[in-house]
């Protein structure tokens, strides 16, 4: 019986469009005969109240048979109920004064029951699509999902692999539909006691056995599967967040464990030091976090017009890239445009160029570069002494520069450095290999590549001739 | 009805007849023609604004203008070597020993069911790897004995093990990979990738594409046209041998000066048509003249190749004056270093169907090998000590796999060893421009014969190579024919698994 009455319940989102349907013909009727052009049709507004009456009367049972599946937002619930109960009330109403004459009273009743119906359907709405689904969109721009970048962790070890590690996933994948707000499947998963609790169908975690887990098996199915999870369409668990996921289960590590109190193979090492190495991973590629102000047109211009190609970094960025491989020859002035930009440049182009004291100086005071390209450059170990200021510089490309060594050491300070190239230059062989042991973060690339000449690549394989 | 009143409606519908005059016709066209207009004032679902700084790409003074993408790219540039002809994945990358045991058996009826063969007919043989295997660097990916140098950087690459197809002749598959359509008609990768970016240098082009093996890929030039797209964005095809450009150089008697003249007379004339025109075409017109005589500059200057030190040419293994891969492979280096976007070789002869001794599977097909191993290899290092690979994205593959079966052709035994065209499985790499290292995706059966797991298609390679140069494929569309249209169609996923 239970489940006939649940099967009823389903019905509901479209037994709901009959009483809005009926009602609002009925009421464009009422309204309508009260010419005597329309006079004809009286008897058809009683008929239509009585077919509007019967459907919200039906509506309103069905959507209390689903209701009591219990997944959605008890508030918007509690609204929506009543107020259906509300239109249910009025359409009855409005039957019995249907062939009575037109008054003050019929016509309040009347503007009462059609903005009931209009209120009581975007409820319904609200219900089954979320919370400003109408708008979403309308005025604001499609949400970065990359906003909801997570906190940083100090130190992995010391962290807790629930609330740390997996809760932040849950939240952020899984919390539009399996939280407070709303529980498809009767699911929450913002808690210990919602987890451990399960959905409808029951289970989703069992510790130790993340393929016997519901939460970690659904997530592995194929995304085209129905019961793939997160459902098509919404952002998607990475790969480290699934690694995440499955050791947290099958390590047993349950609800307050430390990670160093549990077993670490491995596989999963490189994703629990990426959690800590703020937060690559969820950065954008060597965008400072801080907000500038944005350049402004005649700025763009001016540099424009000195034939540097000076332009965001993304559409939405206010922070700029700037490359002078247009311009011949590179002047003191034209770099000076620069210091216009100081804030925003984050990725800087200056290869194959000659540069004065002066040029060195500006670089050294765009102080937000994240990239900078000065390869084939001039540049000496007396001008690097501009460039240590450059405290959020990853990436530096100094091939074929005449740096030494003790240039090189200068740029030590930068802790944030991850990439340098410092190939076709005089540093080789043992200098290169104790420069690498006092940058222990940093990727050096020491260029001078060489291929073996093999034999093969010149000679031609010829078959035998065919006896025929 | 009574017969007075049918009267009436007869009456009533003659009359209105009457009122259909042809000035009416006019005004409901022209009323259809506004309603027709709203639409695109509206412009689609998306007409409360919801601006991504996208909305007007092309600018028609200047179309090639550099531009921001959706969101910060980490490639800026992309290679992309085409082994025109298809390569065997199985010889190549996708070991199969299993394939092995199997050789010179007759293949499986439950392989050759509804399927369709380019050549073969009948009952073909199966035939195992042509090519010793070893495992390779610290990641162990399988790379054959043909490639010698490419195997000392497999720790570089990522591979896509699992890449599929439907369509198996050269053309229509060739269209697929580079327009997203077997058909024609459509833009190709590398000229959505410049009608969103823009060109960095304002000398050289934005997408240049460059040829080797002796044949332009099946598919014709479409495989690098602008399609819709105005036709600034298609590739520049150039040469490295002779003129990299047919032209470039003044006719005899004309000097510099002469030509600037000319060319300034014509922009002039033209912009006294745009005057009285207001068509925006006409400003492009002018703008490509510009270019085009800044370009007679710096375009041999670029490709010139012989300005490169001893070096750099033996690690490439150039052959001076001669059209060949290793060649292209520098230019597009240089052009690359040059601020182009998109550079597009194509290299022909990857046809190993058995029928001669250069589509041998044992002899063209190695020689073939040889011709681009040291080149390619090259690139990536060369790229890697400029600090060029981390923002320059290196593409490999054909446009299909070959099949696991001996070619029969016409179901006869063939003079050499071949494989036919098949779709259903092969073997892309992509390095460089935020791409992880020493991986692979995908997995086929134990003969090769179809993808398993992590089944990848050109709809996908497009939507990755977009997404890393900053571009959410799904976004960057053109208008045409009142609707938006875009690379990937509605296909297409970022391959995320390769993706650093």
């Amino acid at each position: 019986m239970n489940t006939l009455i649940e099967f009823f319940g389903k019905f509901h989102p479209v037994l709901v469009h009959l009483p809005i349907g009926f009602l609002l013909l009925a009421l464009v009727f009422q309204w309508l005969c009260r010419k005597e052009k329309y006079f004809a049709i009286l008897p058809a507004v009683k008929i239509a109240f009585l077919l509007g009456m019967i459907s919200a009367i039906v509506s309103c049972l069905s959507g209390w048979s689903l209701s009591s599946g219990g997944e959605y937002d008890e508030t918007t619930l509690d609204y929506h109920k009543w107020m259906g109960i509300g239109v249910a009330a009025f359409s009855v109403v409005g039957y019995w004064l249907a062939d009575k004459p037109s008054s003050q009273i019929k016509n309040i009743l009347s503007a009462l029951t059609f903005v009931l119906i209009i209120i009581t359907g975007h409820l319904g709405g609200t219900l089954t699509h979320g919370d400003g689904f109408l708008t979403k969109g309308l005025f604001e721009n499609a949400k970065d999902s990359s906003k909801s970048a997570r906190k940083t962790i100090a130190n992995v070890q010391e962290a807790v692999v629930y609330t740390d590690l997996i809760q932040p996933i849950l939240t952020d994948k899984c919390g539009g539909c399996h939280s407070a707000k709303k529980q498809k499947g009767g699911l929450r998963l913002d808690g210990q006691d919602w987890i451990l609790k399960g959905g409808k169908e029951g289970k989703v975690f069992v510790s130790g056995n993340p393929t016997g887990s519901e939460l970690y098996k659904r997530v592995l199915l194929d995304p085209l599967e129905e019961k793939h999870m997160p459902p098509k369409g919404k952002p998607q668990l990475t790969e480290q967040e699934m690694n995440l996921m499955h050791w947290w289960i099958e390590s047993n590590a349950a609800f307050t464990k430390k990670v160093k109190e549990v077993n670490q193979p491995q596989q999963i090492l490189p994703a629990l030091l990426a959690m800590q190495s703020a937060a690559v991973s969820m950065k954008k590629p060597s965008i400072p976090d801080g907000e500038v102000d944005k350049v402004s047109a005649s700025v763009f211009e001016s540099l424009r017009n000195a034939g540097i190609i000076v332009l965001p970094v993304a559409a939405n960025s206010n922070y700029v890239s700037a490359n002078f491989v247009s311009i011949k020859k590179v002047t003191q002035e034209t770099v000076a445009l620069l210091k216009q930009v100081n804030k925003q440049l984050v990725w800087l182009k200056l290869d194959y160029t000659e540069l004065s004291e002066n040029s060195w100086k500006v670089i050294g005071q765009c102080t937000n570069l994240t990239r900078l390209s000065i390869d084939h450059t001039n540049l000496t170990d007396a001008q690097i002494l501009n460039l240590t200021g450059l405290k959020n510089l990853q990436y530096l490309n100094l091939v074929g520069t005449k740096i030494t060594t003790q240039g090189v050491q200068q740029l030590k300070s930068i802790a944030t450095l991850e990439n340098l190239y410092l190939g076709q230059t005089s540093i080789k062989g043992n200098d290169f290999i104790n420069l690498q042991k006092q940058f222990p973060k940093t990727i050096l690339d020491s260029g001078n590549y060489h291929l073996e000449n093999l034999a093969s690549d010149t000679q031609l394989l010829k078959a035998p001739p065919i006896k025929k | 009805m009574s017969k007075d009143n049918r009267k009436i409606f007869e009456e009533a519908r003659i009359a209105n007849l009457s009122f259909e005059t042809r000035r009416l016709f006019l005004k409901d066209c022209v009323l259809g023609l506004g309603g027709l207009a709203m639409g695109s004032f509206l412009s689609g679902c998306n007409w409360m604004g919801a601006k991504d700084g996208m909305s007007e790409l092309f600018n028609s003074s200047n179309p090639l203008l550099p531009r921001s993408p959706h969101f910060p790219g980490k490639a800026k540039s992309v290679i992309y070597l085409h082994m025109a002809g298809a390569p065997s994945q199985l010889e190549l990358f996708d070991f199969k020993p299993d394939l092995m045991k199997l050789d010179g058996q007759d293949c499986p009826q439950s392989l050759l069911e509804g399927k369709k063969f380019a050549f073969i007919r009948g009952v073909p043989k199966m035939m195992g790897p042509q090519a010793n295997f070893k495992q390779r660097g610290q990641s162990g990916a399988w790379v054959s004995d043909h490639l010698p140098h490419f195997a000392t950087v497999a720790d570089e690459v990522s591979f896509l093990k699992a890449m599929q197809t439907d369509q198996f002749n050269h053309g229509p598959a060739q269209l697929l990979m580079h327009t997203g359509t077997p058909r024609l008609g459509r833009p190709s990768m590398g000229a959505w990738a410049t009608y969103g970016l823009g060109s960095e240098n304002s000398n050289l082009p934005g997408f240049v594409v460059l040829t080797s093996g002796g044949k332009f890929p099946d598919a014709g030039k479409s495989v690098w046209g602008s399609g819709f797209l105005p036709s600034v964005y298609q590739g520049v095809q150039c040469r490295s041998e002779g003129d990299p450009v047919l032209f470039i150089k003044d006719p005899e008697g004309m000097d510099r000066d002469l030509r600037k003249a000319s060319i300034d007379a014509i922009n002039e004339a033209n912009r006294m048509s745009y005057e009285e025109f207001k068509d925006p075409e006409i400003l492009s017109r002018i703008s490509q003249y510009e270019m085009a005589y800044r370009m007679q500059i710096s375009v041999p200057d670029v490709m010139n190749i012989n300005d490169e030190p001893d070096y750099i040419h033996e690690m490439y293994g150039t052959k001076p004056n001669k059209a060949c891969f290793a060649n292209n492979v520098l230019l597009a280096r240089k052009l690359v270093e040059k601020g182009v976007r998109f550079v597009q070789l194509f290299d022909w002869g990857w046809d190993s169907h058995g029928t001669e001794e250069s589509s041998a599977i044992d002899y063209g097909f190695v020689n073939k090998c040889r011709s681009i191993d040291k080149p390619m290899t090259a690139l990536l290092m060369d790229l890697k000590q400029r600090g060029l690979l981390d923002e320059t994205l290196v593409v490999w593959g054909g446009e299909f796999g070959r099949t696991p079966m001996q070619e029969n052709r016409d179901g006869k035994k063939m003079p050499y060893k071949g494989r036919d065209h098949h779709p259903e499985a092969f073997t892309m790499w992509m390095a460089g421009g935020g791409i992880k290292q020493g991986t692979s995706f995908g997995e086929t059966d134990e003969i090769g014969y179809a993808a398993i797991s992590g089944k990848t298609n050109a709809f996908d390679v497009q939507a990755t190579i977009l997404n890393q140069l900053g571009f959410d494929h799904e976004k960057l569309t053109y208008q045409f024919q009142g609707r938006p249209f875009r690379l990937t169609d509605v296909h297409g996923r970022v391959i995320n698994e390769i993706v650093a």
